[in-house]
């Protein structure tokens, strides 16, 4: 227990203001905690609270929040996360993105929840979190180096630290030069989405090491050990766990490729036709080994991966998994697996998120079919599809903002608003988010989480339609209420507005305790969750609460969402994901296009109880989640009907 | 001999039948089963999740007989056993 009697937490949260460089520890507040828990839950609670709205997410008032839970712990299956939450400079809604790796857990062991974030440096500066100290450091002979060379000085630098217990998350130069979808780094593992390493850069802000040996003290340590061991053994039976060590996410390749699942040339096609060739290339010549990205996780999805010659030749890194090798091979037709794990490896020392990355050079190549851009903004390079110097250049072009690298560093909708010439009609999006590479032409559940997701078009966060749709996967969500997936078709549409509703709630849960979803992949339920969390912190909690605390959670970010102007009116899909595949396996199959989309949204806001007309939270669902307060404030905006 | 076999979850989508059966000599191996489903069925299963040239599954596949999970293909098979195949949605 720390001195403000919270079991579980190291109780303090961090505040930095790096306008005047104010440093101030406060205690955490237990009813906040109990109310929302951490990650993205606390993250929430903070932004709606302390952002005003219409802020301008590239403003020194913007805050960047790193999140821990009570869960977060190398002893807990998927307990090496942390989780940052921001005003996002590329949509200008609620940001949120994980990281795995040690970052999170040593941030508690150097005795902070929460390390909260707000002005803007005058001059680049990093900060060093230890047990004893935190100190503001000059970064001025950062500026300018890769993630790698950033994460090696803090981490090698850090004065009266635990050297065991070190992490440091930086960003690169994708950061400071403010591409709106630059990441903050671990290594090579990324907060990847949403523009938060833009954040740091606009904050001048190189990077944040955190070190220490504290231990949080648990409610009852036996019990506590007991259970996440039992939860433990649990993932190492698990099929999945078994399917991830061996073959990453890559291994779903081929059959997302087979399924519809893999957008191709810009969300043309659903289907590249090459995933076998791509998936089986990468085993043979690049894959090393798997990995985890923490110390002690069971399930080591991570892949070592080296390209030893040829033209991409790429150093042993931890490399691309499915998304990113989507990203630079369907997106951008292209079937070389070392070229893409070349641009994976790229993008990691730029700092720049995979997903966006190929998304804009993919948009960037359609324009230049089109003649809506031409050679004269590509400083030369024909951004011919699968052009292996396109996709190349267009990477560094994005990431120092040349040529028209400068506008697609702005995200695809804001190059798409600029450039004009019907580009809007292919700038793949939902609420200004790149899509990710799964297509919700391989299974309608994936359209409706496209379209609602509090962060825009995510795949994952909180919840991967597709996987319930083809994979057959309940997280064990049958109890709340899921239907049993295996006796629906993946291209039924009625009853998935709901399911979504229930799922996407329950797969909150790992971004609210700051832990790896894939937990839940791998059978670890919202009982688990609950009953490890009831153990830490002494709390009477179950898995029915732990669902409340995330239905109040994204309710609560949707607030956010809506207070910025936000409704039904872009809860929408793009208009390439309701149209037929030009090419294709499924070209002749227009079965696999969602048939009543507005039918859908309906049944999803009936779910919610959210008012049909407009997507906002009805009064009496916001009192039901102990939300009153923060509806009066969207009240007084004029936002809430 | 004969083995049943069948498709479980997610691997249902690429086999045509529900179930099928396969007629082994006996002694058979899981890795003579495989050559047998090779040259019976191979060059109609989708690639996805069958490699003919390996003439083997491809891919996060598992297989599991009476209810255990079998990764040794020196397994040897028993008449009337029933082989469970399913293949995994990974995520991400």
């Amino acid at each position: 227990m720390n001195r403000d009697g919270v079991y579980g937490y190291a109780g303090k949260e961090l505040r930095i203001n790096l306008s005047n460089g104010s440093i101030e520890k406060r205690n955490i507040d237990p009813q906040l905690m109990r109310k929302f828990i951490g990650g993205s839950g606390y993250g929430a609670h903070i932004l709606f609270r302390e952002l005003s709205a219409g802020l301008d997410p590239m403003s020194d008032d913007n805050q960047l929040i790193f999140a821990t839970s009570p869960l977060t712990l190398n002893e807990v299956p998927g307990g090496g996360s942390v989780m940052l939450c921001f005003k996002s400079p590329e949509t200008g809604i609620w940001g949120e993105a994980r990281c795995g790796g040690d970052f999170g857990p040593n941030m508690k062991r150097a005795g902070y929840d929460f390390i909260i974030i707000s002005g803007r440096s005058e001059r680049p500066v990093y900060i060093e979190v230890t047990e004893k100290n935190v100190v503001l450091k000059d970064a001025t002979a950062l500026v300018g180096l890769d993630v790698y060379a950033k994460s090696n000085f803090l981490v090698t630098n850090v004065e009266g630290g635990e050297p065991k217990h070190t992490s440091a998350m930086v960003i690169g130069p994708a950061g400071e030069n403010l591409v709106k979808f630059a990441s903050v780094m671990y290594g090579d593992r990324a907060a990847g989405r949403g523009g938060c390493g833009a954040l740091m850069g606009h904050k001048k802000l190189s990077g944040i090491v955190v070190s220490g040996s504290l231990k949080v003290k648990m409610f009852n340590p036996d019990e506590f050990k007991n259970i996440s061991r039992a939860v433990m053994k649990k993932v190492i039976a698990s099929d999945t766990k078994n399917a991830l060590r061996e073959f990453g996410t890559v291994g779903d390749l081929p059959a997302n490729d087979e399924d519809g699942d893999f957008p191709t040339m810009n969300w043309r096609s659903n289907s590249f036709g090459k995933g076998v060739e791509i998936h089986d290339n990468y085993y043979e010549n690049i894959y090393i080994r798997s990995r985890p990205c923490y110390s002690g996780c069971p399930i080591s999805c991570s892949r070592e991966v080296e390209v030893k010659d040829g033209l991409f030749k790429t150093p042993l890194h931890e490399g691309n998994e499915y998304e990113t090798m989507g990203a630079f091979t369907a997106f951008v037709m292209n079937d070389d697996p070392a070229l893409a794990t070349h641009c994976g490896f790229l993008c990691n020392k730029y700092g720049i998120d995979t997903i966006s990355c190929g998304a804009l050079i993919s948009f960037a190549m359609e324009c230049y079919e089109k003649g809506i851009i031409t050679k004269e903004d590509t400083g030369g390079i024909e951004m011919d599809w699968g052009s292996s110097e396109a996709i190349l250049k267009g990477i560094e072009m994005i990431v120092h903002r040349k040529y028209i690298g400068d506008l697609l560093a702005e995200g695809v909708r804001v190059a798409a608003e600029k450039l004009g010439r019907g580009s809007e009609a292919f700038a793949v999006h939902v609420k200004g988010m790149e899509g990710p590479v799964h297509d919700p032409r391989s299974g309608k559940m994936l359209g409706i989480t496209y379209a609602t997701g509090n962060r825009g078009m995510c795949h994952i966060h909180p919840l991967e339609g597709m996987a319930f749709d083809r994979g057959k996967m309940t997280w064990g969500m049958i109890p709340y209420g899921v239907r049993d997936p295996e006796m629906i078709d993946r291209w039924d549409e009625t009853g998935k507005g709901r399911d979504c509703k229930i799922l996407q709630d329950g797969l909150s849960a790992p971004d609210i305790l700051a832990t790896c979803k894939f937990m839940m992949y791998a059978d670890v339920t919202l009982d688990d969750w609950a009953f490890m969390l009831a153990a830490m912190t002494g709390w009477d909690i179950n898995g029915n609460e732990l669902y409340k605390v995330c239905e109040r959670v994204y309710n609560l970010q949707r607030l956010f969402n809506i207070r910025e102007g936000f409704g039904r009116k872009d809860d929408k899909l793009p208009d390439r994901i309701l149209s037929i595949p030009q090419f294709g396996k499924y070209a002749a199959h227009p079965e696999c296009v969602i048939q009543n989309f507005d039918l859908l949204l309906d049944e999803y806001y009936e779910a919610r109880e959210w008012i049909k007309e407009t997507g906002y939270p009805k009064k009496e669902k916001l009192s039901e989640l102990g939300l009153d307060e923060y509806a009066e404030t969207i009240e007084n905006d004029g936002k809430q009907s | 001999m004969i083995i049943i076999f069948y498709a479980n979850g997610y691997m249902k989508m690429y086999l045509k039948e529900n179930r099928y059966s396969v007629e082994l000599k006996n002694n058979s191996t899981l890795s003579d089963f495989f050559d047998e489903i090779d040259s019976t069925m191979g060059q109609t299963l989708s690639k996805v999740v069958w490699d003919h040239e390996k003439r083997r599954f491809r891919g996060p596949v598992k297989i599991k007989i009476e209810g255990k999970e079998v990764k040794t293909e020196n397994y040897r098979l028993t008449d009337g056993q029933t082989i469970e195949i399913s293949r995994l949605l990974i995520g991400g």
